[in-house]
């Protein structure tokens, strides 16, 4: 959960929400160091009522920054659902209140997730401010290893296996597109392979030397 | 500092100057925070900048200090030197997550490779009838917890010091500023909220106690206010014939035992004053260091002198009640002595 990469500008983290506002200082040394960079925030439904991201969306469409949070609306904030936890139908409505954009994808689809996010990213880059984009998505396994999901139905989750976004698109590629599905397989065996190889790299890993704890407190 | 030219300042030009200094050298330092433009800050610590830099790099931000306070942090990873402003250091509650949960920890959880080079500097202190979410002090609620630094000058030559090396200090500063010892017109001037102060840029460093009066009878441990009290209370002490050694802590985190603990080598009795909570706090550090590695220099028990954990009341002889004042360590330290 505490993962930082900053070669790739990537991080994450354990609180909820908390990754919004870091995003948005990102976003706020874009614009004082004239990048055209974009910052981006992943969340989920559960995080869009914490107050970081009220705060950070307002600030964000104040100062006209290049953010933008992605809320991947899985339905479920660990046994709660959404319409348990959220006032409106849908996040993208609240882009309202900061005067901003907000776009709602539906039913996990791919291409929809592209086309929107690139004309979030345009707008950002020319300095038209902020966006929320909402996913509807949804969550095959338990939050944690061994949830033992009492919250949901069996059922559903067979159902949402059904309509899988990746099988959706492999298909569409291959019906509308003519894509061959050699192609197709080979560029997921490429993906398998870079996961096994980093599963390997962590597990043939030796631990760290325990007085470990220790270092990088501080930075010298 | 030998043919340096100083000039009497009040603590928030001080600090304003080292601020300055510091924007007119780095360009990627700038400030932010809740009325910090145009006003100056609340208590005076951006005086002047916004006239000089503009509203680019002094940033006038909304209520929202989580927001606020997350963002000089992802600036802070992108390569900027933010300084941002928590009014009032009370105010900790609505986005101490942002504070020690990330600022102070995200240097260490990604191994150094993230360095947040961050002052977040606050206002503290009590003694104007500001009751109790306004008059806290709460060092003990910032150096509990790992991962930043905490600092406290008590004059205006540490502020403008610690302050430059706040800000050129690649880790996370927690820059305590007390209230009093602004030397704003609106409170009531203390004569040690106004000090000598040279022109030029120079360092105080982070992590040192300083040595305020040497005495052979009695150490005395104050901090910010607590120290200007226990001078004052020494002053007394002199006419008893008894000589405090004074100790101004100036940091909580890095803390300078050695200056404590080679002190209590030479006096034997130790005091320490605060004006946070007496309980679970900064007396008790030091009384429980003086007991690790001073026990056989001690030849009396150490005493504490704080805030008697309650709220601070708004009522002036209330308030008055459960602060440490001069007096108090005076007669303290009389006890002390003969025991």
């Amino acid at each position: 959960m505490h993962l930082f990469d900053p070669d790739v500008k990537f991080s994450c983290g354990g609180i909820v929400g908390a990754g919004i506002p870091h995003a948005l200082g990102a976003a706020l040394a874009a614009k004082k160091k004239g990048k055209d960079w974009v910052a981006v925030s992943f969340i989920g439904e559960g995080a869009a009522n914490q107050g970081a991201f009220h705060e950070s969306l307002n600030m964000a469409a104040l100062w006209n920054l290049p953010l933008i949070v992605v809320i991947e609306n899985n339905q479920y904030g660990i046994s709660v659902p959404k319409t348990a936890s959220t006032s409106v139908a849908s996040n993208d409505v609240r882009a309202a209140a900061y005067g901003i954009k907000g776009y709602y994808v539906k039913d996990n689809d791919p291409i929809s997730m592209y086309e929107v996010s690139k004309e979030a990213v345009e707008r950002a880059r020319r300095g038209e401010g902020p966006s929320i984009i909402e996913i509807e998505t949804y969550r095959y396994l338990g939050h944690f290893q061994g949830d033992p999901e009492l919250y949901r139905d069996k059922n559903e989750v067979s159902l949402l296996r059904d309509k899988d976004p990746i099988v959706r698109l492999r298909n569409l590629l291959i019906s509308e597109q003519n894509i061959a599905e050699n192609d197709l397989d080979i560029i997921e065996n490429k993906a398998k392979q870079e996961v096994d190889a980093a599963y390997q790299f962590a597990r043939s890993s030796n631990y760290p030397n325990p007085e470990d704890a220790l270092k990088d407190l501080y930075v010298s | 500092m030998q043919g340096t030219k100083t000039r009497l300042l009040t603590g928030n030009k001080a600090m304003a100057e080292a601020i300055k200094l510091e924007m007119e050298r780095d360009p990627n330092v700038f400030v932010m925070g809740e009325d910090v433009g145009v006003y100056g800050g609340i208590f005076g610590s951006t005086e002047g900048l916004f006239q000089q830099f503009g509203s680019d790099r002094v940033i006038d931000t909304p209520i929202s200090e989580t927001a606020f306070i997350g963002a000089a942090i992802g600036a802070a990873a992108e390569g900027m030197r933010p300084i941002v402003e928590l009014m009032f250091v009370d105010f900790f509650g609505v986005c101490m997550d942002q504070i020690y949960n990330h600022m102070a920890k995200i240097p260490y959880m990604s191994g150094g490779r993230v360095k947040l080079p961050i002052v977040l500097m606050t206002a503290v202190g009590g003694g104007y009838s500001d009751a109790a979410q306004h008059s806290q002090t709460l060092y003990a609620t910032f150096a509990h917890l790992p991962g930043m630094k905490v600092v406290a000058p008590s004059t205006p030559y540490d502020l403008k010091g610690m302050m430059i090396s706040a800000i050129r200090d690649d880790n996370p500063v927690v820059f305590m500023f007390h209230k009093t010892l602004q030397g704003l017109g609106w409170m009531d001037q203390l004569d040690a909220s106004v000090g000598h102060v040279p022109e030029e840029a120079y360092t105080v460093p982070l992590g040192k106690a300083n040595v305020v009066r040497e005495g052979k009878d009695i150490t005395i441990v104050g901090i910010q206010m607590t120290t200007h009290h226990a001078l004052e209370a020494a002053k007394k002490l002199e006419q008893e014939g008894i000589e405090a050694e004074v100790i101004d802590l100036r940091s909580l985190v890095p803390l300078d035992r050695e200056t404590i603990l080679q002190s209590i080598k030479k006096t034997h009795r130790l005091l320490v004053v605060d004006e946070d909570y007496l309980s679970y706090g900064m007396t008790a550090e030091i009384a429980a260091i003086a007991a690790e590695e001073g026990l056989y220099d001690l030849e009396a028990p150490v005493k504490r002198l704080a805030v008697p954990d309650v709220p601070i009341p708004f009522s002036r002889p209330l308030e008055q009640f459960v602060l440490p004042n001069a007096e108090k360590i005076y007669q303290e330290a009389i006890k002390l002595v003969n025991e």
